[in-house]
């Protein structure tokens, strides 16, 4: 593969990729390195599928990139997320079933962004304080004055209200 | 992992991209730096002498069927490499556009267009590119497009508009391989479907008549999916989507929340009635709300503002006053000073906040219908 070859395959599949790590727990700055070492390992490889087929490209820069990704769970014991390299393969199936058919991923995104104006104003101000606002479990229990598994749970019952929205968003669509 | 989990992890991670701004970071730069470095460290390596292995002792004397092999495994491999040429050449040519109709004053005459060239058509001219797959492209008067680079190994079409605007019909393309209509403001990728793209007044516009297609702002990553009735446009003026009757409306059709530090939208995405705004989530305080007007001619706008719970609002009176010269910003600008552009910095209050603004002509008519818009910073 040549560079020109590589900047188009990066083009293509960077954000892709990016995506999936983070779905299959890496943090942000994580993602980013694994994304990069993922397209200089495919830069490196010596063998190379296909190019013009979507699909075979596709895979393939996914299995570079969870390959890294367990590596990197391996090697640093600390690493929030333990990944075996069968659940990765489920969690990869269900990435691509769930999220990546549905227009490469813009159709959960427009359902979630639709979803998001019907949650209660609580909850869209938990929503905000955590993931807009990066206020901590801790700090966002203390306002509301509840414990932090509170807020854990409150997070979750969200995300899952959510989660059942986007889906009937899709099946209508 | 179970199902819910991966549920979880899912919106999770939409929620970092979607709310938290997570966006997937372009990395190219990056990437192709360290290759390119690579690729010459290798190259700089003196070649290694090859091993010498031990050969291989014969089990008998019978005659090898290696020569018969090699040979159909080297017939293989030239059938291969004629197919891969004959298939690059037919997605190259898939992904370039013949000119098939010109009409007043256009740069080039009909055939078909190479990588890299500029068409250009005049005020009052036309012309029709038509793809092998069917795929139409109309270009109005005052167009400069400019044939992309696409993806080599798909026939990826790319159409750069530089100014003006393109009326397309697109059948539908392969996935992972959509056409690209491309502006230094924001890209329309698309699938299938009728729409335009312009690039005028320094935005981006895309309207969208049947289907639906990607429009991608260059400013943030935040991509959406525009579909039947719809239009998306991104520029100097931020970033607004609507429906296309919208796009009709004249006089004050948008509030955008402004920086008064750096005089910049806090976001690209106007305000939205009844938004609460968590002013903790924020990176200033240092605020203002501009109105984004729509039609032709000179307009002024006139403001109002109320607190809900009836209190101050913390905006100088004179603000309220007709306001001449855009941009125009619920809480003024510098514009007496010399600076049109340095808005105000209000640091409204916690509460709820009614806003409204009217359009006039030069003439002190009303242009449109006034809008308002209920804020409530938290």
């Amino acid at each position: 593969m040549n560079t020109e070859e590589l900047e188009e395959l990066i083009q293509a599949h960077q954000a892709e990729l990016f995506r999936y790590l983070r779905f299959i727990g890496a943090d942000y700055a994580l993602a980013q390195d694994l994304v990069q070492d993922a397209f200089l390992r495919a830069f490196r490889a010596k063998v190379v599928p296909e190019l013009a087929n979507l699909r075979a490209r596709r895979a393939w820069l996914r299995r570079i990139a969870h390959n890294l990704f367990i590596d990197h769970c391996r090697r640093n014991s600390r690493s929030p997320v333990n990944f075996d390299s069968e659940q990765v393969e489920v969690a990869e199936a269900y990435w691509n079933r769930e999220f990546y058919e549905h227009d490469e991923g813009f159709g959960c995104m427009e359902a979630l962004e639709q979803c998001l104006q019907t949650l209660t104003a609580k909850q869209r101000d938990l929503v905000d304080s955590f993931y807009a606002a990066r206020r901590s479990r801790d700090e966002i229990a203390e306002s509301l004055g509840i414990t932090s598994d509170g807020v854990k749970m409150a997070l979750r019952r969200t995300r899952k209200a959510l989660g059942n929205c986007i889906e009937r968003r899709l099946s209508e669509a | 992992m179970n199902l819910e989990e991966q549920n979880d992890l899912l919106v999770d991670s939409l929620l970092w991209e979607l709310v938290g701004k997570e966006t997937p970071p372009d990395l190219r730069e990056r990437i192709l730096e360290q290759a390119e470095a690579e690729a010459k460290t290798v190259a700089m390596q003196p070649a290694r002498p090859m091993a010498t292995l031990p050969r291989p002792q014969l089990a008998s004397a019978r005659p090898s069927k290696a020569p018969l092999v090699l040979a159909l495994a080297a017939l293989v491999t030239v059938l291969g490499v004629v197919g891969a040429l004959w298939q690059s050449q037919q997605a190259a040519s898939a992904a370039l556009p013949t000119l098939a109709a010109i009409s007043g004053e256009v740069s080039l005459a009909e055939g078909r267009l190479s990588r890299g060239e500029r068409l250009e058509v005049g005020s009052g001219g036309k012309a029709t590119l038509i793809y092998e797959d069917g795929t139409v492209v109309g270009v109005t008067g005052r167009t400069t497009l400019q044939v992309g680079e696409g993806s080599r190994w798909s026939g990826q079409k790319v159409l750069e508009v530089r100014a003006g605007k393109v009326a397309a019909e697109v059948v539908p393309q392969p996935k992972g391989s959509e056409m690209i209509f491309q502006s230094q403001y924001a890209e329309a990728r698309v699938l299938g479907t009728k729409f335009t793209f312009e690039n005028e007044g320094g935005q981006a516009r895309l309207c969208v008549t049947e289907g639906s297609v990607r429009f991608v702002p260059q400013a943030e990553g935040e991509d959406l999916v525009v579909a039947s009735g719809y239009f998306a446009e991104a520029g100097e003026l931020g970033f607004r989507e609507g429906t296309l009757a919208e796009l009709e409306q004249k006089g004050v059709v948008a509030f955008t929340l402004m920086n008064a530090e750096t005089d910049e939208p806090m976001r690209s995405k106007p305000l939205r009635d009844g938004e609460v705004v968590v002013l903790s989530s924020l990176s200033t305080r240092q605020l203002n709300v501009r109105a984004d007007l729509q039609g032709e001619g000179e307009m002024s706008v006139r403001f109002l503002v109320k607190r809900t719970d009836g209190t101050a609002t913390g905006i100088p009176s004179a603000a309220a006053n007709l306001q001449e010269h855009p941009p125009f910003f619920v809480a003024g600008d510098h514009w007496a000073e010399g600076r049109p552009n340095d808005c105000r910095a209000w640091t409204p209050e916690k509460g709820g906040y009614q806003i409204s603004a009217e359009a006039f002509d030069g003439a002190g008519n009303p242009v449109g219908q006034p809008l308002s818009l209920t804020l409530n910073f938290k």
